[in-house]
């Protein structure tokens, strides 16, 4: 008896994670996809991000920690358009779970329910790190949430049938406050039309465009390759020709170039939170939007 | 007649490029060449050594240049080819590395690869060479896996369902491939566990352990032939110079019986808050116990010999049963996303009847320098003592660019 206890107790103390019936265990590869799957899905599901908003996506370590949480996962969902290329393969194929191979199951991709711009008509890597399936920073629209949020529900409720009803109330609840919110944030972001901005690199396209701003260059010289003085000292006259005011970059992003061209300049750098966790502020999609037109909004006032 | 098997194999491959593009299949070459200035390989210790294990050529090279085409195959197999180019003695060579299938859609986290592939034992062993951070593989792995390991055979391996990563994993192989020369139809097996985590966001780990054992009763390859000849040559004349300052090095091919490795393995990668891109450290280091169990001909060298083109006059035979261990240790720090600096150290301690009073070692140094995920360009300082005859002071240029689909890198 005391050895059978013993033995329980034994297996137990395993870092084995003990499920509850019937929850999904969902592994996201970015903050911004485990926030949305927060919302639509039901309290018990065991959701798990890969990366932090300190973390530069594109350059992620495929470590055994991740492989571990690939492997229990029933769904992966990732930006995809190669965002995670080198890692999520390499995650993908080391975890030998067959329950996320597929993107007609358990894997889900953003890039592939949306709409994604700058799609290239020739991929050359002389012009840098570009992908060939177009911007992969889709979560910054709330238009493209929206329909991910609409994608992502389908694929919830054919992976747990069971819960169907339930994951339909959670998506339009969501979907009741995200309407709601992108009015305001339409209302709130009026004054921001049309503003020149700088940024590090393509990271915020879907939030210019959304916000119909005018981005006016990268500190990148070319996607993905890291800012050169050459580059800065263009920019320089860019700044002054164009009368840009602010340069943004993320969480992830070194601030050194931009805070050099706001040493040079007028230019105001600020550093956006990109994605949940990216400052105190953005805790959640909704909060991630609101931070991002508040700081937007600041610093072109400052500019005046 | 083989290069215009490359150049076909290549026109192939960029044709292929568009057409297939839409298949996701993943077609890559990498051109990995670079400059080396070094004295001529004089042996390791007195250890019979295969034809990778001299280590980088003098003068110009190509080696390692590699072709790779992947692909889902369907929804249950995952397919690989990769071809790598060597020149050898002036004649350019395709070597098949990979062409393996592995399943994907196994239950119970199960995975099964059969073909030709890298073995899974050691920390280095699985990976392809142009994604090292020196320009060659560490003496551990030159004296005693030829380099690195690839035969034809199965792999089994299964992950656990826990939060810290372990997987557990065996193999079998043909045994046709150095290290082994086998004459058994299952001539090597391997056994692996392999078990990691991450501390903080910033810190991360991962340990391995493996056994491998390798029959090598079978015929060396006619390769290493043409290459025993050439050296006892070069020996023959090395002890005119040297009037019996070294002993004489024993041939790969004089050793026969079973080798049994023992690998451990620990990798601990840093990077602040995790994000690789601006700042990372790695370290690693493995321990070899290479277990020689078997009979070591013993030849000696007249020079009558040569005329007869035979070896197996004058021949003794003194049964062997010995531990030899090694190990690197190796440290790259990447500091900026375009520049790296890394310092390496390997020792192996030999056992009778090989100079155990000598412990070969190689310290390298090297800089890098990455223009873009792509292309990545690297200086390379070795201190070689691998002969107790010569210390070489070697430096390499070394140039890796990646053509097409750029596979993700292991961890």
């Amino acid at each position: 008896m005391r050895i059978k206890l013993f033995i329980i107790t034994l297996l137990l103390s395993l870092p084995i994670s003990v499920q509850a019936e019937n929850s999904l265990n969902i592994f996201a590869c970015e903050p911004e996809y485990a926030a949305l799957a927060k919302e639509l899905t039901p309290e018990n599901t065991s959701i798990f991000s890969a990366t932090t908003a300190q973390q530069d996506p594109h350059f992620i370590q495929a470590r055994p920690s991740l492989i571990a949480k690939m492997r229990q996962a029933d769904l992966v969902i990732c930006a995809g358009a190669d965002l995670e290329a080198g890692w999520l393969n390499l995650l993908l194929k080391k975890s030998n779970n067959r329950r996320v191979q597929s993107n007609e199951q358990g894997l889900f991709l953003a890039a592939d329910h949306v709409e994604n711009l700058d799609i290239p008509v020739s991929v050359d890597r002389s012009q840098g790190d570009v992908h060939e399936l177009g911007n992969p920073h889709v979560h910054l629209d709330p238009y493209r949430v929206q329909q991910l949020a609409t994608a992502l529900t389908a694929r919830l409720q054919q992976l747990a049938p069971e819960q169907s009803a339930l994951l339909e109330a959670k998506y339009q609840n969501f979907q009741q406050r995200w309407q709601l919110a992108i009015k305001q944030w339409q209302h709130q972001a009026a004054p921001l039309k049309g503003k020149k901005v700088i940024s590090y690199h393509s990271s915020f396209r879907y939030l210019f465009a959304f916000l119909a701003m005018n981005k006016v260059a990268d500190l990148e010289p070319k996607a993905g390759l890291p800012p050169t003085t050459a580059h800065l000292s263009a920019l320089l006259n860019i700044i002054k020709q164009e009368q840009v005011p602010v340069v943004v970059y993320s969480a992830y992003q070194q601030a050194k170039p931009a805070q050099w061209l706001a040493d040079k300049t007028a230019i105001q750098a600020i550093q956006l939170p990109y994605t949940i966790g990216g400052n105190t502020q953005a805790n959640d999609l909704f909060s991630l939007m609101d931070s991002h037109i508040f700081l937007l909004l600041n610093a072109y006032q400052k500019s005046k | 007649m083989k290069k215009t098997m490359i150049s076909s194999a290549l026109a192939c491959c960029f044709l292929a490029n568009t057409s297939f593009a839409a298949n996701d299949l993943n077609i890559s070459a990498i051109l990995n060449f670079g400059y080396t200035d070094r004295a001529e390989f004089a042996g390791i210790n007195t250890y019979g050594v295969g034809e990778h294990s001299e280590g980088l050529k003098q003068g110009f090279w190509i080696d390692h240049s590699e072709i790779a085409l992947s692909s889902a195959i369907d929804d249950l197999f995952y397919g690989k080819l990769a071809l790598a180019l060597d020149e050898h003695e002036g004649e350019l060579e395709l070597e098949l590395e990979e062409a393996f299938i592995q399943t994907t859609a196994l239950p119970y986290a199960l995975s099964i690869r059969a073909g030709r592939f890298l073995s899974n034992v050691g920390y280095l062993n699985n990976k392809h060479t142009h994604t090292d951070s020196f320009a060659d593989r560490p003496l551990v792995y030159r004296t005693f896996l030829n380099n690195h390991y690839y035969d034809d055979g199965l792999r089994v391996d299964w992950i656990a369902p826990t939060d810290t990563y372990l997987a557990f994993g065996g193999e079998v192989f043909s045994g046709n491939k150095l290290p082994a020369y086998s004459n058994k139809n299952v001539g090597a097996h391997s056994v692996f566990i392999k078990a990691g985590d991450d501390i903080n966001a910033s810190h991360s780990w991962q340990l391995g352990a493996a056994y491998l054992s390798t029959n090598n009763q079978g015929t060396c390859d006619s390769h290493q032939h043409e290459e025993d000849i050439h050296s006892a040559e070069l020996d023959e004349h090395d002890e005119h110079e040297h009037e019996h300052e070294h002993e004489e090095n024993f041939d790969l091919c004089d050793f026969s019986g079973k080798k049994n490795y023992t690998l451990l393995d620990a990798t601990w990668k840093w990077a602040p808050n995790g994000n690789y891109k601006y700042e990372n450290f790695t370290l690693s280091a493995e321990y070899f116990i290479v277990h020689d169990q078997g009979s070591l001909s013993h030849e000696e060298h007249h020079e009558d010999e040569i005329e007869a083109d035979e070896h197996l006059d004058d021949e003794e035979s003194l049964l062997i049963n010995a531990k030899h261990r090694g190990f690197y240790l190796s440290g790259v720090y990447q500091f900026t996303p375009n520049w790296a600096a890394g310092l390496r150290y390997s020792e192996i301690t030999f056992k009778a009847p090989y100079d155990t009073d000598f412990a070969p070692s190689i310290s390298s140094a090297m800089l890098e320098y990455k223009h873009s995920h792509f292309s990545s360009i690297r200086l390379q300082y070795n201190q070689d003592k691998s002969s107790e005859a010569l210390t070489d002071d070697q430096i390499t240029l070394q140039f890796t660019m990646a053509l097409g689909a750029h596979g993700a890198h292991a961890y």
